[in-house]
């Protein structure tokens, strides 16, 4: 599938619970042959399974237009089938951590590492609200 | 053609705007003297051709799954020109600092001729927009 939002992060930013600019948002790095991806039910980072390694903090954030953009991330001795990132906005805790977009369009991916960093380049934008 | 402003975008993404808490107002606005421009239009101060304005902010605001919906508005007493759209933006209290959010041109009510009357407009039942 295409690069999506969460029905999740959309709300959040609707109701001003989300702000990527100062967010604390992160990354995850899945293996898509264990986590299927539901845009509409799946809440909370609890929600996801398969997941490789994760990047915190994004840094960079751009919002301009309502486009969002940040800076290239990495994910360090990775091993596995890396299919997707999922961003996140941290808030301390899995279960209350909203999900914001599944991206499985991006340079770097997918990957099947060993033991090696995968480095992912967002397309431009990330997303647009 | 119904849309979000660029810069309404940019208000939720950076959470400047914040659509069930916020206040949210309306105007009515004749599209024979205000073209729109999604792309470049940020401020209340932007618009022309107002007809008429909600005097408060709007009401029964709801974000389930990043749909906006809200309580059908009602504009008191409306004389002018025919108005084609309805505009939605949050009020600072300055119209140079009040951020447009979307343009409206299809919902039940529009277009609608004054006649000193009440114009009501109601949203589409699976709601205003959807970031």
């Amino acid at each position: 599938m295409a690069n999506a939002l969460y029905a999740s992060g959309r709300e959040g930013f609707l109701d001003g619970s989300i702000n990527w600019e100062t967010g604390d948002i992160r990354a995850a790095l899945i293996d898509t042959g264990v986590y299927t991806v539901n845009l509409a039910t799946h809440k909370f980072y609890s929600a996801i399974s398969g997941v490789l390694g994760t990047y915190a903090s994004l840094r960079g954030k751009t919002v301009t237009n309502g486009k969002a953009g940040a800076y290239s991330i990495h994910f360090t001795s990775v091993t596995g089938s890396a299919g997707a990132v999922v961003l996140v906005d941290w808030k301390g805790s899995s279960s209350t951590s909203r999900l914001i977009a599944y991206i499985d369009t991006a340079t770097g991916l997918p990957a099947s590492p060993s033991s090696q960093d995968v480095n992912v380049g967002w397309p431009t934008p990330i997303f647009t609200l | 053609m119904s849309g979000l402003y660029d810069k309404g975008r940019q208000g939720f993404l950076d959470g400047s705007i914040d659509w069930d808490t916020d206040d949210i107002r309306a105007v009515l606005v004749d599209t024979g003297v205000y073209t729109v421009n999604l792309a470049t239009h940020q401020f209340h101060s932007d618009l022309s051709g107002i007809v008429a304005t909600l005097g408060a902010a709007m009401t029964g605001m709801t974000v389930t799954d990043g749909v906006a919906d809200a309580a059908d508005i009602v504009f008191t007493g409306v004389s002018g020109a025919t108005v084609e759209a309805v505009v939605l933006y949050k009020w600072s209290g300055l119209s140079a600092t009040s951020r447009l959010i979307a343009y409206i041109d299809t919902a039940t009510g529009l277009p609608a001729t004054p006649s000193g009357g009440d114009i009501t407009v109601t949203w589409n039942a699976s709601g205003i927009f959807k970031l």
